[in-house]
């Protein structure tokens, strides 16, 4: 029905990939640590940890520290929020 | 003779996949290194994972049991039944163990629901604000409000539970693979990575399959790249309202809340999720769509992966490109700039599609109900066609009957239109070969308009007395 529609797919994925690419890139060559980077302006918006850092969409910190993983607590680990 | 009804066949494949990828998360969590002192054979179900995570995974396994105990009933009844009931026996029983596969995802949102209600009831309203906008992004034929609603729900129920699901294995077990990589630092910066990877397959994966299976279940009601749009955005919603509500539960509620149920709406989960429906939408109008939907997979994971990997870093570098910038800027300038990179170009794609697909309906509408006129059915008069094909005239006309009649006639005008859409989008569903054998025919539709010209003709002559005085 959309004209080209399929052509525009393929240029959608490449966009995405683009930006997986650049995600990977940054993370693993640029900024090595940046993953596990607390913010780093304390009172900014959401600290400690909950600010622009952790805006995406995924759920890094829902589970909290794994059962038997010896490192120190992750940021905004289950441990960490109030009332838990 | 009719053949098999195999959608809901198809629908319990899809989850029993999910459920066995779930499975392998779980087998790999059990052959994990273990820590000393680890007091768990399955990490999850250890004394120190948080209860609402306990419970979930239990609840899961529970669904695994209820659903081989409900298929097993299914083949004893398949058995003795007469073989004319069998079909309806098949059926059945295949939606039902579908229905507690996906329920079996879902114990992990609803335990976030429960430990946060506050946070709950605070993002009900933007979020039906917002699923009110996606679902009048269908400015011509509408797909059914259950749709919408069973969307809303596989995205923030099944959608999250399985995506969170699988992040939660992987932080539980990758610590003890990666132990050995380096310092300490190093060892979170790779389980974070892990995280992110993760995060961008499953989630989406998890998004997907609902959008799959409302296409599977509802094809009639799936015309083009518009309804796929509407479709997958809504998921999105679903599952960013879940997420909004964990979120605003770790902490600084307010700017979670700014985040993802203001600024971020329509972005990220919404954004990715538009691009997968839009590519089974597409997929809808073609001979064969691997090909799209492949594509549509591809450019979520993407970017969902590309955003949760540049977001931390954005934060990271943030004080070195713009000094120390304070809460305000940091809110009203620094993250939707962030957002606009990680999330913008999704957005545009979908809107950009979107506006494609409004096109073109108007202009297959606008040939099929010229032709519907000349037929002689009565199913659309020469004076309707640029009322159909103008929103804004419709909603004029029906605030008009409003006025006129109440409630009762706007709801009959509404229905009117939507019929005489559902007409002509028939009509090219039919010309280009692809009407879904479930789709109510065109006769069927006609006496369905041709009943509520009775009744607002009926409404008219009660209102100006006509009838009496005709009679």
């Amino acid at each position: 029905m959309v004209p080209g529609s399929s052509r525009w797919m393929v240029v959608c994925a490449l966009i995405g990939l683009t930006l997986g690419g650049t995600g990977a890139v940054v993370t693993f060559v640029v900024d090595d640590h940046a993953s596990v980077q607390l913010p780093s302006i304390p009172g900014a918006p959401g600290s400690p940890g909950t600010g622009p850092s952790t805006l995406p969409t995924d759920l890094p910190s829902l589970p909290g520290l794994p059962s038997g993983l010896p490192l120190p607590t992750a940021p905004r680990s289950f441990s960490d929020r109030p009332g838990r | 003779m009719m053949p098999r009804d195999n959608r809901y066949r198809n629908v319990l494949l899809i989850l029993v996949v999910m459920s066995l990828a779930y499975a392998g998360q779980l087998i790999v969590d059990i052959c994990r290194p273990k820590f000393e002192g680890a007091d768990s054979t399955i990490g999850l179900l250890g004394g120190s994972t948080p209860t609402i995570v306990r419970i979930s995974v239990w609840w899961v396994f529970a669904g695994w049991g209820l659903a081989v105990l409900t298929g097993l009933v299914g083949l004893a009844r398949q058995a003795a039944l007469h073989p004319a009931d069998r079909e309806r026996n098949r059926v059945l029983f295949q939606g039902l163990v579908a229905g507690i596969l996906a329920f079996s995802f879902t114990g992990y949102p609803f335990g976030l629901i429960v430990t946060n209600p506050s946070g709950f009831f605070i993002c009900i309203p933007s979020t039906a604000f917002a699923g009110w906008v996606i679902y009048r992004m269908q400015r011509y034929r509408r797909m059914p409000a259950r749709m919408i609603f069973l969307a809303l729900a596989w995205g923030g129920l099944v959608g999250s539970g399985f995506g969170g699901s699988m992040n939660l294995w992987w932080m539980d077990y990758a610590g003890g693979f990666f132990v050995h990589s380096g310092n300490p630092l190093q060892v979170m910066h790779d389980i974070g990575v892990g995280t992110a990877v993760s995060a961008g397959i499953s989630e989406e994966l998890g998004k997907g399959a609902g959008i799959a299976i409302l296409c599977i279940l509802y094809r009639r009601y799936v015309d083009d790249v518009v309804s796929g749009i509407v479709l997958g955005a809504t998921v999105g919603l679903g599952f960013n309202f879940i997420e909004s509500i964990e979120y605003m539960g770790g902490g600084n509620p307010t700017f979670q809340y700014f985040a993802r149920q203001s600024l971020g709406l329509m972005a990220s989960h919404v954004a990715f999720s538009a691009v997968v429906g839009a590519g089974f939408g597409l997929a809808r109008t073609m001979r064969s769509g691997r090909l799209v939907i492949g594509c549509a997979f591809m450019a979520a994971i993407g970017g969902h992966y590309g955003a949760d990997s540049l977001l931390p870093y954005f934060a990271h570098v943030k004080q070195d490109w713009f000094g120390n910038p304070s809460d305000w800027v940091d809110s009203l300038v620094l993250l939707p700039m962030q957002i606009a990179v990680t999330s913008g170009p999704l957005v545009l794609m979908y809107l950009l599609w979107w506006r494609h697909g409004m096109r073109e309906q108007q202009r297959f509408l606008a040939e099929e109900l010229a032709l519907e006129t000349l037929v002689g059915f009565g199913g659309v008069s020469e004076a309707e066609v640029p009322v159909l094909l103008n929103p804004s005239a419709r909603f004029f006309y029906r605030v008009r009957a409003f006025q006129h009649g109440g409630l009762t006639e706007y709801r009959i005008l509404t229905r009117l239109y939507a019929a005489q859409l559902d007409l002509g989008t028939t009509r090219w569903h039919r010309r280009e070969n692809s009407l879904d054998r479930f789709a109510e025919n065109e006769t069927s539709i006609r006496r369905r308009i041709g009943e509520l010209r009775i009744q607002l003709a009926g409404l008219e002559r009660d209102r100006t007395g006509a009838y009496a005085w005709s009679s």
